[in-house]
């Protein structure tokens, strides 16, 4: 669907899918036609967002041509386009007997590994044996025996035994990492997935290969043998790590991330995320940093630095203070308004923090590392114009009475973390111990973004929910709660109330700020959506009726793609192109 | 309700006040834990207000939250002394909902349980009964004779009470070898038990005057109030599931309908030793006529795959895998299967949303029905006509308080 309309429509075909009519764009595939009508055909080796090898022969359709023909052979759905007055049987003996027949002849060399295998629950070809053959083995004679546990790099195993060579790995590193660091050697039963001599599979999306396996032949290292997959508590939630903020699935088991894995996000990250991410990501936890102020020998109570905070902000004999207040530009929207608005109304000037040091690429990874730098600044510009960034916080420090940082893990610049440490009455608000905490006068702990609900920005103005994947620790109190202290000792009127949530501080911002206007908690669940600027909120994307899947494109009239994922350049050899 | 009692002076200037009294839960004669709350005028039942629900465990909540198959244990836990017609019936509902066919041998094995398990249930009835009436040698003989059944139960499955015997597509396993030896081995001995049974009982003037005429229960009540099994067929309503809508095999046995005519205790009583005996006609023509073959069905995503294939093959591993993990992939859909329990039509309603585990799980209990028609039987006779109504009644806690 074109964005500005200048493109002619697409022709249109009819054709048959289980005895109903269905009208799709010319060059649609049968899978694709299928899925959109909520008719599923088994696949392996097709995946959506990769090049098309129909190669498993999962998907195999009986297929009758628009001139009446039957098709002496069924057909590779995947493939296959759909052609006018084309009739395609699902159901068939012929369809049936083909999906018996290819998963007996891929499960032939399958090693008796499920109770043992990590993929074992969420596996493929679990599903597709259970739901489609359900046959006894015929195999009189031994199974082929390949390496089990190769390191193919720093983070990815394979178990060649499991593979059953599909190609989507090689295809992963071709056309979305860019770097083709792996291939096929071998025919026939003795195929197996390997590096070229001398390399290893190290690029920095080498772990989507790990999701787009559809068996345990390809595991992470670092979830390898952790926990049972039916163990983990799976919460949707929003990568932080960079500015492309990734959709993304965090796994935990009681409290600690297991493993991080993407979330289809047509208008973020698609299937895809960088292996950076996950690591940040998998960082996270619910331990809240311990509490501390200069003189104390124990840790303090934090309701008492709460208040220590708050008093900032009130008036004593001495008249009022001046409280430079720094924001960390990976703090959530609530937050950053929260304080913003506090700080405004007591006079006081709001500063920026950036992140800094990390190399962006041309594929997912943003070279801003802040999530929420374009949320935070659309905010300072409508609630506190005038707001500095690391400099003038560096250059203004030591006029100000008191310095307070609200942190997320943010690396200021070394004349701002200077600045804060040569000040007597430096505050910080944060969740991971670093430089502003060690310099700090008073550390409040206040847990990491992941344990709170909250929205982020992407640096392509894409808004979305952060959603809580982790429970809140002990000992923490939410950087919002915070603010409402001060602005009760500062005499500021808030238009939420000390008992407020998230979602009330968001209608606050989606009143007060006209990039957010018209959202709400409820459009944002699930992908998110674009900042509005005023405007109404686009049409939410749909699922496909029957399935958790989404809509493609190009059945979502509204949809657009600010990014499209583009081919890098590799140094080691250059992909072949189309496939 | 109200309990006041408000003093009445009869014409000789003697209270005659009626009196409160609380029996149960914990009385010997309530077994499977009832409270009955008593206004008595003299030795006379003037009001009676039955309590039910001291053993509820949420068997039917219990049943949302796991596998279709993980519901199975549960039923052993409804009317705890024929727990093999309950596993007969669960498994029939869920079968009846995956349109499965079971084979001829399972279908046979099927009835061959259900009549051990009646057996047991209608022993522990008798025995029980005569106790509670002070004949203690005669429950001692019904209890043998039910604990020479309990080690051939055992044998089949490895437990006496918590069988968990059947499977969906079929049975946890074949019957053991020499089975027919066992189980018809046991009979003379049980026959003449039940003969000394008979000889200190049915004759007997005091078994025989507590008994008659008590807890008489009328047709159209036992039809209104929803009574099956015993408690209907001793009013002389020829009424049996096993007769009248057959289920597995029982239309190619032969076997008669037992119904008394007055409906009262000593009718239930009757009932219940004759159709021991018929229960043993039955299994005898089992043994006679039990076809050779798999009691499993073969198709693996119903029956759980041998455990030489779940072990050696990746197919039979995965089968399995998935049946335990996912449940077996019942239809969307709803069903109800009955079969006749120790006390009368044990039916489970079981819907499906089509997937892995039940969206919910009805036990039509038989016991539930008869408590309802329970104050009928007890207001306005003697106090003590209680105890022979509640036993003849044979209320199971575990299939009332679901």
């Amino acid at each position: 669907m074109s964005e500005n309309g200048a493109a002619s429509a697409p022709e249109m075909i009819t054709a048959t899918i289980d005895g109903v009519e269905i009208t799709v764009e010319k060059g649609t595939t049968i899978v694709r036609a299928a899925k959109q009508h909520g008719i599923e055909v088994p696949t392996f080796c097709y995946h959506p967002g990769l090049s098309i090898p129909a190669n498993c022969r999962m998907c195999l359709v009986e297929v009758t041509w628009g001139n009446g023909r039957k098709n002496p052979k069924p057909l590779p759905g995947c493939y296959t386009e759909l052609g006018p007055g084309m009739v395609v049987d699902t159901q068939s003996d012929e369809t049936k007997d083909a999906q018996k027949s290819v998963l007996e002849f891929i499960l032939l060399n399958h090693p008796v590994d499920c109770p043992i295998c990590d993929q074992a629950g969420e596996c493929v070809l679990q599903e597709h044996y259970f739901t489609y053959s359900a046959q006894p083995s015929r195999l009189s004679h031994q199974k082929v025996a390949k390496p089990k546990a190769v390191p193919l790099g720093p983070r990815v195993v394979l178990d060649s035994e499991r593979c059953i060579v599909c190609t989507r790995c090689i295809r992963v590193c071709d056309e979305v990492a860019g770097r083709s660091e792996l291939t096929l050697e071998d025919r026939g039963n003795h195929s197996q997935i390997t590096t070229f001599p001398g390399r290893q599979l190290e690029n920095d999306y080498s772990l989507n290969t790990v999701d787009a396996c559809p068996v345990g032949a390809l595991t992470d290292r670092k979830f390898r043998f952790r926990r049972r997959v039916w163990f983990l508590s799976k919460k949707e939630s929003v990568c932080t790590g960079c500015a492309r903020g990734c959709s993304l699935r965090l796994d935990s088991y009681q409290g600690k991330t297991e493993r991080v894995v993407p979330r289809y996000n047509p208008d973020v990250n698609n299937w895809w995320m960088c292996d950076d991410g996950r690591d940040y990501m998998r960082a996270r936890t619910i331990e809240g940093i311990a509490a501390a102020r200069d003189g104390d020998d124990e840790n303090p109570d934090v309701a008492a630095l709460v208040k220590d905070v708050a008093g900032l902000f009130g008036e004593d004999e001495e008249g009022k203070q001046t409280v430079a207040v720094a924001l960390s530009a990976s703090l959530e929207n609530e937050a950053i308004y929260a304080w913003a608005k506090v700080a405004a109304a007591t006079g006081n000037r709001v500063y920026l923090l950036r992140r800094e040091g990390w190399q962006g690429d041309d594929i997912l990874k943003k070279g801003d590392r802040d999530c929420n730098a374009t949320g935070a600044t659309a905010i300072l510009d409508a609630v506190a114009p005038g707001w500095g960034d690391d400099a003038a916080f560096a250059a203004n420090a030591a006029q100000a009475d008191a310095l307070l940082v609200v942190d997320n893990d943010a690396m200021p610049s070394d004349a701002a973390l200077e600045a804060f440490s040569e000040h007597d009455a430096a505050f910080v608000l944060s969740d991971v111990d670093n430089g502003l905490t060690e310099a700090a006068a008073v550390v409040l702990p206040i847990g990491q973004l992941h344990t709170r609900d909250g929205t982020i920005v992407n640096a392509d103005g894409w808004i979305q929910r952060v959603m809580a994947p982790l429970p809140a620790a002990r000992g923490v109190v939410r950087p919002v709660s915070v603010a409402l202290a001060a602005a009760a000792a500062g005499g500021v009127e808030l238009s939420f109330g000390s008992t407020a949530g998230a979602a009330d501080v968001f209608a606050a911002i989606a009143q007060d700020v006209p990039a957010f206007a018209n959202l709400s908690y409820g459009y944002l669940a699930d992908l998110g959506g674009a900042l509005t600027n005023g405007g109404e909120p686009a049409p939410k994307r749909k699922r496909i009726p029957g399935t958790k899947e989404w809509e493609p494109d190009d059945v979502h009239p509204t949809a657009k793609r600010p990014f499209a994922i583009q081919r890098g350049t590799s140094d080691l050899v250059t992909p072949a192109s189309g496939q | 309700m109200d309990y006041t009692i408000t003093p009445e002076v009869g014409a000789d200037g003697l209270h005659t006040n009626r009196m409160v009294i609380n029996m149960g839960p914990s009385h010997p004669a309530t077994h499977g834990t009832v409270k009955f709350i008593l206004t008595l005028d003299g030795e006379i039942v003037d009001d009676v207000d039955i309590h039910i629900g001291y053993l509820h465990r949420g068997f039917e909540k219990m049943s949302e939250q796991g596998t279709w198959q993980q519901v199975l244990p549960y039923t052993d836990r409804l009317n705890y002394v024929s727990p093999l017609c309950n596993n007969v019936g669960y498994v029939g509902a869920v079968e009846k909902l995956m349109g499965v066919q079971i084979t001829e041998r399972c279908a046979y094995i099927r009835v061959l349980i259900s009549e051990l398990s009646r057996i047991t249930d209608h022993l522990t009835s008798i025995g029980a009964g005569a106790l509670e009436l002070g004949g203690f040698t005669p429950f001692l003989y019904g209890v043998e004779a039910r604990e020479m059944f309990y080690p051939v139960i055992e044998e089949l499955c490895g437990a006496r009470l918590t069988t968990s015997y059947t499977r969906v597509g079929g049975l946890m396993a074949d019957l053991p070898e020499g089975y027919e030896q066992t189980v018809l081995g046991i009979f003379p001995k049980v026959k003449s038990l039940m003969k000394k049974v008979d000889a200190l009982l049915t004759q007997n003037r005091i078994f025989y005057d507590r008994m008659i005429d008590t807890g008489t229960l009328s047709q159209e009540d036992a039809i209104a109030f929803g009574c099956t099994g015993i408690m209907l067929r001793s009013t002389g309503v020829d009424w049996d599931l096993r007769k009248h809508e057959p289920y597995l095999v029982y239309d190619k046995l032969d076997f008669d309908v037992i119904v008394g005519h007055r409906g009262d205790n000593y009718d239930r009583y009757l009932c219940r030793i004759e159709e021991v005996y018929q229960s043993m006609r039955i299994i005898e023509q089992v043994f006679r006529d039990i076809p050779d073959g798999p009691v499993n069905v073969a198709d693996w995503k119903v029956s759980y795959p041998p455990k030489q294939d779940v072990y050696n093959s990746i197919e039979g591993m995965i089968a399995h895998f998935k049946l335990i993990m996912d449940g077996h992939q019942v239809p969307p859909g709803e069903s109800y299967y009955a079969v006749e329990g120790g006390n009368g039509e044990v039916g489970f309603y079981v819907i499906s949303q089509g997937n892995g585990r039940p969206y919910r799980v009805h036990v039509r209990a038989p016991c539930y029905y008869a408590m309802g028609v329970l104050k009928q039987l007890i207001e306005g006779h003697m106090l003590a006509d209680i105890i022979p109504t509640f036993d003849t009644l044979n209320m199971i806690g575990g299939e009332v308080d679901r």
